[in-house]
């Protein structure tokens, strides 16, 4: 049901926009971002580092609108989780930003020596986390909580993949002294995807009490 | 938790139309409810049936059970000045007598017979205008008529005067509707004060009101009670989604 | 744009048309006052000659030291007599009696209540005030033309003669006719007064006040506040409402039926006016009243209730004090129009020519307009003006009464 105030209605809407703006521009940063690491391609990781602006420019959108919701309008119930979880949401997805930038940085400069096992490994972490961050945004416009709850669990796999892939760096490393600089690019863009999942995990929770009305506690 | 007002399926008609559908709604002792909901909705008609304010309208019957202290007030043992006594009410728009401050506030009390005394009333009225807040503002112009005070000083003269006669429960059917801002917040805080002795249970159509002052909510709609329970949750997390369009202005 | 010219236009002709409204019943309601206090002031004053009066105590066959009651036995035909003769040796027994004529027929009782007031005056001389008769008192104060021809008019030229040397002497005076308002009604002019009028009025009024103010009230607060709505009381509420509207003089057809033929009540007395009044004064007190009630605010009607307040509480403690000033003045723009009321009256026999100021509403009485209507169809000169005085005190009366209303409205009128 629409609100009866249509500019309330109009603003509530402005920002879930802007949030699947927000989203639809990190989903291209992310494939491009694992685009970069597999191809080393500098423009399009300049590219990736460009579109971080846009992503800040459109957090401090969002967080204007919130604001003025919250003094104008005194939201209550659903629509005051909705703002309250969207100004918690769009940090993370700010910080997710942050750190495909990291990716896109450190991605275009690594070695082509560098074994394709690694970067392949790499990609496929790549990929889970760009899965699960796909799946996230559209549980959050869906508002589908056991979606949400299970996306959230498949951080540990990603911690798993990226567990493995630091061992197989380290003992990489060990065995070539030449390409320590790049072996340790390799581990920040993994510990970067990492953190991603880790705050796709928080979207979730998020996700869960704007559902809710709390968090889940499991 | 002990409940001051028990309802159990409660209806009420005007005439051939029913104004309240089936409704059972507890009130705890000592708290603030706040009954919510669009205009129609018969919050105000379920308020107004605690004290019995109902009965001066011919055309409209009431059903059911509402029993405060194990008394069924619908019953004939219980006479209704008795229950007024026992269930004090503030209005939407002030109505002090067109009386002294003093007289407004003694009138309950006299013509309960509470005392015949001129020293003991005295005492009565001050007392009851310090509960109201409004003994420092008042104290020097008693003699003053009730309606030359401004409307939130009036509305709190008008709380005086139903605290005077002891009552159990104060009713309050929009209390602050009338009022500005600053009037407005001084009868919230005074609300918060007198939950300490009385049990409360107010109308209102702010839901800002509602969330700031009151520990319960019941939420009405079209005749029928849709939601009831602690005010932060229907607030932040209502289980019913007309309680949520409506607190969040989707309707009503 | 020209049509808002148009529309300004439109506003001020309305507004002249209004001025033009109020000048003219401005100018009715002068031009009666105008009338009235012109003819009728002087009414309040009468010519009266100063004449020296020999009490001769031989003549009146008083002992030394008279009783008040020797003194009312006592014929003073012979002393009037005997100091006309005195004081007008010049002229001829003829002319004496046309001088005696000059002056009011009863002047022999004036003098007795002279002697009756100052038993010193006994075998005194003493110039006193006596009242001039009717027709010279109209033509001193300039009401009757004196040149007329002198067969046309009552006084002759040897009268006018006289009346010019007394005006020359100083003998004239003009005094404050104090016995219009003491006395009765009387067949003749210089003695008619509105006593007997005013006291059958008030008491018409008080027992007009009090049959229907009470009953009034009663009957309004049961209609407007306990009554339940139904048939029964729309009906009765249609014909308190007709009533209202009844030609008045159908009340005293009711008075004259019921309550003189029936019941069997003393005819043209104050009672039985009032009584008959009331039924027509009863309407306009209910409809003001109710109105009053309805007025008062349902807020404080509730604000008591939620206090334990009984319905009856209510209504007396709150509702009626509230409702009192609009009653108060329906009541007095009731009574008001029950003073100035002539047809109820003449029904019931309230026209008659009463003397006696009545003491009691049981003896017989006239009321004022009643006796307005009687004087201005005497047919003597000097009743003109007592007719316009009497209706000056009239419109007095209904001023006052007025002002009272209003006085009592701002004074018990509540803000709520």
């Amino acid at each position: 049901m629409q609100h009866t105030d249509k500019n309330y209605e109009n603003q509530i809407n402005l920002i879930n926009e802007n949030l699947v703006k927000m989203g639809s521009i990190l989903e291209q940063q992310f494939s491009d971002a694992l685009k970069v690491v597999a191809s080393r391609d500098q423009n399009l990781a300049n590219k990736v580092i460009e579109k971080d602006d846009l992503i800040n420019q459109l957090n401090h959108d969002i967080s204007d609108l919130v604001f003025q919701i919250i003094a104008m309008r005194q939201p209550m119930a659903d629509d005051l989780r909705f703002l309250f979880c969207s100004i918690k949401i769009i940090r993370d997805l700010e910080r997710i930003g942050d750190h495909l930038t990291t990716v896109a940085k450190k991605g275009y400069r690594v070695s082509t020596n560098i074994p394709d096992q690694l970067i392949e490994k790499l990609e496929v972490l790549g990929g889970k986390a760009s899965v699960m961050t796909h799946d996230a945004l559209n549980c959050l416009f869906e508002r589908k909580l056991a979606q949400a709850d299970q996306i959230a669990e498949r951080d540990d796999i990603i911690d798993t993949l990226h567990g493995n892939f630091i061992k197989d760096v380290l003992s990489y490393m060990k065995e070539n002294d030449d390409f320590i600089p790049d072996s340790l690019a390799l581990i920040q863009i993994s510990k970067g995807i990492e953190r991603i999942g880790d705050y796709v995990t928080n979207i979730m929770e998020e996700v869960h009490f704007l559902i809710e009305g709390k968090y889940n506690n499991s | 938790m002990v409940n001051a007002i028990t309802t159990e399926n409660v209806n009420v008609f005007y005439g051939d139309k029913q104004a309240i559908n089936n409704i059972s709604l507890n009130f705890l002792k000592n708290k603030v409810t706040a009954l919510i909901g669009p205009s129609g909705c018969g919050k105000s008609t379920f308020l107004r049936c605690l004290n019995r304010m109902n009965d001066v309208i011919e055309i409209c019957r009431v059903e059911g059970k509402i029993s405060i202290n194990d008394q069924d007030i619908y019953k004939d043992q219980i006479e209704v000045e008795q229950l007024r006594e026992k269930v004090g009410m503030v209005f939407q728009k002030p109505n002090p007598f067109p009386k002294s401050i003093y007289d407004n506030v003694a009138y309950g009390p006299r013509i309960h017979g509470f005392t015949d005394k001129k020293n003991e009333m005295d005492e009565i009225v001050a007392t009851a205008l310090k509960k109201a807040g409004l003994f420092e503002e008042v104290k020097d112009r008693l003699n003053d008529l009730g309606t030359s005070l401004s409307g939130g000083q009036q509305q709190r003269l008008c709380i005086a005067r139903a605290i005077a006669v002891k009552p159990e429960v104060i009713l309050m059917d929009e209390p602050c509707s009338a009022l500005d801002p600053i009037a407005t917040s001084i009868i919230e805080e005074l609300i918060t004060e007198l939950k300490e002795s009385y049990t409360i249970i107010i109308v209102t159509h702010s839901m800002q009101q509602a969330a700031r002052v009151s520990d319960k909510t019941a939420f009405f709609h079209l005749g029928n009670l849709i939601e009831e329970g602690d005010t932060t949750k229907i607030f932040t997390k209502p289980d019913n989604q007309k309680t949520n369009d409506y607190i969040t202005g989707r309707f009503g | 744009m020209t049509n808002l010219i148009k529309r300004k236009k439109a506003e001020r002709r309305f507004q002249l048309y209004g001025i033009f409204a109020v000048s003219l019943s401005l100018l009715f309601v002068l031009t009666l006052i105008v009338n009235i206090f012109s003819s009728g002031i002087g009414g309040f004053y009468k010519t009266s000659f100063l004449m020296e009066i020999h009490f001769d105590q031989k003549l009146l066959k008083l002992e030394d030291n008279p009783s008040s009651e020797q003194i009312e036995d006592a014929s003073f035909r012979k002393l009037i007599s005997y100091n006309f003769k005195e004081n007008f040796s010049q002229y001829s027994k003829d002319e004496i009696k046309q001088i005696k004529k000059l002056f009011y027929r009863k002047i022999d009782k004036e003098t007795q209540s002279y002697l009756l007031k100052n038993p010193q005056y006994l075998n005194q001389k003493v110039e006193l005030l006596f009242t001039a008769s009717t027709d010279i008192d109209q033509i001193h104060k300039g009401n009757f033309n004196r040149n007329i021809p002198e067969k046309q008019r009552s006084i002759n030229n040897f009268q006018l003669g006289i009346y010019d040397q007394f005006i020359e002497t100083g003998k004239v005076k003009k005094v404050f006719n104090k016995r219009y308002f003491t006395s009765g009604d009387s067949r003749d002019p210089e003695s008619a007064g509105v006593a007997s009028s005013v006291m059958g009025s008030v008491f018409t009024i008080l027992i007009c006040f009090l049959l229907s103010f009470p009953i009034a009230i009663f009957a309004s607060i049961y209609l407007e506040e306990f009554a339940k709505s139904g048939k029964v009381t729309d009906l009765i509420e249609i014909n308190i409402n007709n009533l209202a509207a009844v030609p008045s003089i159908i009340f005293g057809l009711l008075g004259l039926g019921i309550l003189l033929n029936f019941f069997g009540l003393p005819r043209s007395t104050s009672l039985v006016g009032g009584m008959v009044l009331s039924f027509m004064t009863l309407p306009t007190i209910i409809v003001a009243c109710r109105s009053s009630l309805r007025a008062v605010p349902p807020s404080i009607r509730e604000g008591a209730l939620a206090l334990g307040a009984t319905k009856n509480q209510v209504v007396f403690h709150h509702v009626l004090p509230l409702a009192m000033p609009g009653t108060l003045t329906g009541t007095i723009i009731g009574l008001a129009r029950a003073v100035g009321e002539t047809a109820p009256l003449l029904m019931i026999g309230m026209v008659a020519f009463i003397m006696n100021v009545p003491s009691t509403p049981l003896e017989p009485a006239v009321g004022m307009p009643a006796q307005i209507y009687l004087w201005s169809e005497s047919a003597e000169r000097g009743f003109i003006e007592k007719t316009s005085s009497a209706i000056i005190l009239l419109l007095i009366f209904l001023i006052v009464v007025n002002f009272v209303s209003v006085y009592f409205r701002k004074k018990y009128e509540k803000k709520w």
